[in-house]
């Protein structure tokens, strides 16, 4: 069940031919991340899939990018592979300025900690905690003393403006707040990025529209947002549109607003 | 993140899933429990049989007729010719020969019936001499034990046990009173303290009489010379294997035996019977020890069930965790307190109703339960070892779990 994955740490990395093509038009040297050439390939025991075949993308800092695309196009295997939550199977990925592509399990945990904020569609905030231990949680593991974890996590709450929720369970909150929480958590260690999938596809249009603020006030603020959504509405906040369909690049443009 | 943050989500993870931790730890708690319980069980039962023996006398040991140790021996019907004589026990008497033998009593025995003017009974009757009082370790509760002018006289007096005496006499004092022993009249001159051991009950139910008097009036077809068993006291407990070889010489000697195999008595002592004793009750603590460590076994598998499942529940949390940051060592680490979070709540509560049914138990059943601080500290190991071992293989499974595949479950 459990698909096999070929675990490949392609030498190309350095390789003076791999070259962005010219349509990769931002090609910045301040890129937080850095795709060259990433393909994903999920082999199950009969058939294998390729989930992504060739994705080269480069997000500066302060973007704010929205990944669309049809369902099973491939936006949630880029973000796994973005979040280090999995490695390329081919081609290689900088993050901020660390080939990331070849780490290890431990090694990897340490990049997700440090450098990626996730946001989930399912808030994925654990029942028994307050919304304070959620948001302490990454810092738990950043080996931050519990004193300045839960100073932090207030103000990432406060950043929010869940403060006054910080000692309130997840389920004696709405999807809304409990998704703020969840952003809260996703800020607190000053990750070098946010990714999110689909993180309004369980809130209503009201709860939607809060959150894709807060998304607003953090790229204002200067963070770097990769948003995946498949709803035009939701992708229109963003700045740069990058549209997936099987697993390839079809386009990638700016917004004008 | 500290060892002693993980612990203490660990036990929170437990309070979480309150109903589903109990029932985990009942099958510890029961395992530990009855460990404690049995284990308790075999020492006391122990301790009971060797202050019984004890309290047969101290430094005792015992000459019987034939070459057979057994009960049977001691109770050598009167058909069978004792090969234990008067001269035996004037030989035994000699300290020149037995220095390490402080003091002899022969003795005769048979079940007889006996009257008091209200009602009758059924005992064992010794005829004996005063130093019996001595070697069997026996005190009085009144009046006093036969003199030796009894003895040689040959006087109708009698010494009753405990139980004799208040079936005999349920109402009065017995001292002073006649018993009619097999139609003929004694007087009773004194009540045995009782012994005070559940294990020796029957040394309640007997009635002692001068020897000389047992042999003329109520075993008067015996051989007029010989005596059924020899009671001998060493002089101290570090004297009692010489005083045994003494003896045993001794008596070889005076029947011209030559191969001790072909012995026509035999000498039994305490350290014969203790030791008899204690690798029946050691068998006895092991096989319920046994049985109780394999319903410590079932309750581990049960550790060990409930942690898959918790890991198989949990997989979204375990998937969340690592992409916060979480790395596998930390995710077994997290799993392993748990289940030996789960072990130790299991041990600790064991021990605890242990210690509770230790005080309830020996007041419905008369039997004594020693627990030692060394099973307790033992038992508490062995759960948390118990919560460690089971938990390993669940912490791991949670620990390789692919953090997309975790993610992505439903
Ligand atoms: N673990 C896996 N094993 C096998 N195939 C997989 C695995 N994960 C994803 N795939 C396949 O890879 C392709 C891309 O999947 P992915 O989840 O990235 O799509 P998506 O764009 O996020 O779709 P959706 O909008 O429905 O979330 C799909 O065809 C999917 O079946
Ligand atoms: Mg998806």
């Amino acid at each position: 069940m459990d698909p096999e994955i070929t675990q490949q740490n392609p030498a190309l990395t350095d390789s003076p031919t791999q070259v962005l093509s010219p349509t990769q038009s931002i090609d910045k040297t301040d890129a937080v991340i850095k795709l060259n050439e990433v393909k994903k390939i999920y082999k199950t025991q009969s058939v294998s899939v390729e989930a992504l075949r060739g994705i080269n993308l480069s997000i500066s800092t302060s973007e704010f990018i929205a990944i669309m695309g049809a369902s099973g196009s491939g936006k949630s295997t880029l973000m796994h592979i973005m979040g280090c939550l999995d490695i390329p199977t081919f081609g290689s990925y900088i993050l901020a300025g660390q080939d990331v592509s070849g780490l290890n399990e431990i090694e990897l945990a340490a990049v997700r900690n440090r450098q990626i904020g996730f946001v989930f569609q399912a808030f994925n905030l654990l029942p028994g905690l307050t919304a304070a231990k959620n948001v302490e949680l990454p810092l738990m593991y950043g080996g931050v003393s519990p004193k300045e974890r839960h100073q932090r996590a207030l103000e990432s709450l406060e950043a929010v403006n869940m403060g006054n929720r910080a000692f309130h369970k997840p389920g004696e909150l709405s999807g809304g707040q409990q998704q703020r929480i969840a952003i809260a958590r996703a800020l607190v260690t000053q990750p070098a990025i946010i990714l999110a999938d689909e993180p309004t596809g369980n809130l209503d249009s009201l709860s939607t529209n809060e959150i894709l603020d807060i998304f607003i006030q953090l790229n204002n603020q200067g963070r770097t947002v990769v948003l995946i959504t498949h709803e035009n509405e939701v992708a229109a906040i963003a700045k740069r549109v990058v549209h997936l369909k099987d697993g390839l690049i079809i386009s990638d443009e700016l917004v004008s607003k | 993140m500290s060892w002693l943050e993980t612990l203490k989500s660990g036990f929170e993870a437990i309070v979480t899933h309150r109903l589903r931790s109990s029932l985990t730890v009942l099958g510890i708690l029961i395992g530990i429990t009855s460990v404690i319980l049995t284990v308790g069980l075999g020492e006391g039962a122990q301790s009971s049989v060797s202050s019984a023996i004890s309290s047969l006398g101290t430094n005792l040991l015992i000459v019987t007729p034939g070459n057979v140790t057994g009960p049977g021996g001691v109770n050598a019907g009167l058909g069978t010719a004792s090969t234990l004589t008067y001269a035996d026990v004037a030989a035994l008497e000699n300290h020149y020969d037995v220095p390490d033998v402080k003091a002899v009593a022969p003795s005769v025995q048979k079940q007889l019936n006996m009257t008091s003017n209200t009602s009758n009974w059924s005992a064992p009757v010794i005829g004996t001499t005063t130093s019996y009082a001595q070697i069997r370790n026996r005190t009085m509760a009144q009046g006093s034990f036969i003199t030796p002018q009894q003895v040689t006289k040959g006087n109708n007096v009698v010494v009753l046990g405990q139980t004799v005496a208040t079936s005999l006499f349920p109402n009065s004092s017995p001292i002073g009173s006649n018993v009619t022993i097999s139609g003929i009249p004694f007087k009773v001159i004194g009540v045995l303290a009782s012994s005070g051991s559940i294990a020796s009950s029957n040394e309640d139910n007997l009635a002692i009489v001068p020897i000389t008097t047992a042999k003329s009036e109520l075993l008067p077809h015996s051989s007029s010379n010989s005596v059924q068993s020899i009671f001998l006291e060493a002089s101290s407990k570090s004297t009692l294997g010489t005083a045994y070889n003494e003896a045993n010489n001794l008596l070889l000697n005076l029947h011209h035996i030559t191969n001790p195999s072909q012995a026509d008595f035999t000498i039994t002592s305490q350290t014969n019977l203790l030791s008899t004793a204690s690798t029946i009750t050691q068998t006895l603590t092991f096989l319920l020890g046994g049985i109780a460590a394999i319903s410590l076994l079932v309750g581990g598998i049960g550790v060990m069930n409930i942690m898959l499942v918790s890991v198989t529940e949990r997989i979204r949390e375990i998937g969340l965790r690592k992409a916060l940051g979480a790395t596998p060592g930390l995710i077994r680490q997290q799993f392993l307190f748990e289940a030996l979070v789960l072990g130790l709540i299991g041990g600790v509560s064991g021990v605890v109703l242990g210690l509770l049914l230790s005080l309830i138990i020996p007041v419905l059943i008369p039997i004594p339960i020693v627990i030692s601080s060394v099973a307790i500290i033992i038992s508490v190991l062995v759960s948390a070892t118990i919560g460690v071992v089971f938990g390993v293989y669940p912490a791991s499974r949670a620990a390789k779990l692919s953090p997309i595949e975790a993610l992505r479950s439903e």
